[in-house]
């Protein structure tokens, strides 16, 4: 009659007296350390250093037979699983699966480094928060091509349950554009997480949603075509729909204070650590950190 | 062994020569958990399903599982709510499924030596076959409907139970793994008692 303590091969912890909970995989980390050669390597404080654009150049790709595509794998499923701090790096990394180069291998192995020092960071639930998202955009992040990315996490408890990194499917022409086809996309998780927790038994109001970009919420609350909207796709206007419908509620939240700018862009180390805090990534109960040996 | 006492495969007198068999083997595992330390070693018999033919052997495959979001969903509300959370283990889980097809396999060597190289007839979904996972999943659908949970609206794979006394209950089901969640530990007891007792 065992309390969960293992599920699906995630580390499931839990403080009965705190009312906290949390999720990791430290056994998949390691094993992939252990396979990259990594276990020992010299921590890095952030997944992915800033200002550094990867992209596209064809040259020093890397031989056939390399195991870019696994190790990007491998870092994926740990990502969507218990690590959402490595989203973005991993999300851009994805990127170059079809050509990978050495420097692309070079940031992969970044990720590792970061991931020697955290192996016991996940997901952490510890409080009574009702469901909460925060949606940002980084305009024309990507220099192939210039498409954007989107960026958004849902914390429910304080932890986050659900979060995603995506390049947009369109070019957006503004940043509001792009932070409002971000919109629709969190406003689509937005409505099915709502009604996973009423099924849940934690019936919510409308879901309040962090935005940083005001001209993106004047789209949302006006609906209004100016010359400089006319073309943004209808797809994308559902979010206008459900905002006035009162199933999400987006709010100013000043770009300062934005939890979701982690998952758009890479972030210098103080910044980071900060961004790690407020998404509700922790330390698991398990104790000290495996890289401390 | 498990399989005799089961009823895995029954011998059979083969009239028709052209009924394919598939092959079987042990796989050998040792088994970590998600720290990665030693819990047990572990055998297990398992078909060689790249054999089997489609359409003859068998037709579906898939079965629902619930997304990662759902899960993290579950243990969230559950931290703040003070939920009990157990476990509920099913041991050799994929042969609780009857095998939906006429299929015959051939044991490995060294295996009940006296009949080594007869084929038999497989009775249950056996761990391999392309179908054990789909079948496993609507064995367990119809067990639990019939215990009185009922699949939730938003996922398929989480299942509501309205105890008379103890409120309400959730079943998580990832394959053979499921957790039982719920604000009274009796009724999660309940829960978790009345799928030990189902089984075969």
């Amino acid at each position: 009659m065992a309390e969960v303590k293992d599920f699906i091969g995630i580390k499931v912890m839990r403080d009965r007296k705190a009312r906290t909970i949390t999720l990791s995989n430290p056994g998949h980390t390691a094993a992939l350390l252990e396979a990259f050669g990594m276990l020992m390597a010299t921590p890095n404080r952030t997944p992915m250093a800033s200002g550094v654009k990867l992209e596209k150049t064809r040259k020093d790709l890397l031989p056939e037979g390399n195991r870019y595509a696994a190790l990007v794998g491998s870092l994926l499923y740990l990502s969507t699983m218990t690590r959402p701090d490595i989203s973005l790096a991993v999300g851009v990394l994805s990127r170059f699966m079809s050509c990978p180069e050495k420097a692309h291998m070079r940031a992969a192995k970044g990720v590792l480094r970061y991931l020697c020092g955290k192996t016991r960071l996940g997901v952490a639930y510890g409080s009574s928060e009702p469901l909460q998202g925060y949606v940002d955009a980084d305009w024309a992040g990507d220099v192939d091509g210039r498409p954007s990315t989107t960026g958004f996490i849902f914390t429910v408890s304080g932890g986050p349950v659900e979060w995603a990194s995506k390049r947009q499917a369109t070019v957006a022409t503004s940043t509001a554009e792009a932070e409002y086809v971000a919109a629709a996309m969190a406003t689509k998780e937005a409505l099915w997480l709502r009604k996973l927790l009423g099924v849940l038994g934690v019936d919510g109001q409308a879901v309040p949603m962090g935005e940083d970009n005001q001209s993106c919420l004047s789209l949302i609350n006006n609906p209004e075509a100016t010359g400089r909207t006319k073309h943004v796709d209808v797809a994308y206007h559902m979010v206008r729909d459900y905002q006035t419908r009162g199933d999400v509620a987006f709010y100013f939240l000043p770009s300062a204070e934005m939890p979701a700018d982690g998952l758009t862009k890479p972030l210098p180390s103080p910044a980071f650590t900060a961004f790690r805090d407020a998404i509700g990534v922790g330390l698991d109960l398990g104790g000290a950190d495996m890289a401390q040996w | 062994m498990a399989h005799k006492h089961l009823g895995t495969w029954s011998k059979t007198k083969v009239s028709n020569k052209k009924q394919k068999k598939v092959k079987t083997r042990f796989v050998f595992d040792i088994k970590l958990n998600a720290e990665r330390k030693l819990t047990h070693y572990k055998a297990r018999l398992v078909a060689q399903g790249f054999n089997q033919v489609p359409g003859r052997d068998f037709d579906e495959t898939w079965a629902p599982v619930p997304n990662a979001a759902t899960t993290r969903a579950i243990f969230a509300v559950a931290a703040a709510n003070d939920w009990e959370i157990q476990h509920v283990d099913v041991k050799t889980a994929f042969l609780n499924g009857n095998m939906d097809k006429e299929m015959y396999i051939k044991l490995p060597d060294g295996v009940e030596d006296d009949y080594s190289g007869e084929i038999f007839r497989l009775n249950l979904a056996l761990y391999g076959t392309k179908q054990a996972g789909r079948l496993w999943g609507m064995k367990l659908d119809k067990e639990l409907k019939e215990m009185g949970a009922s699949p939730s609206s938003v996922y398929p794979c989480v299942y509501e139970w309205n105890h008379p006394v103890h409120g309400r209950v959730f079943i998580l089901v990832y394959v053979d793994d499921r957790i039982v969640a719920g604000k009274s530990l009796a009724g999660v007891m309940a829960v978790k008692l009345a799928c030990a007792t189902w089984r075969r």
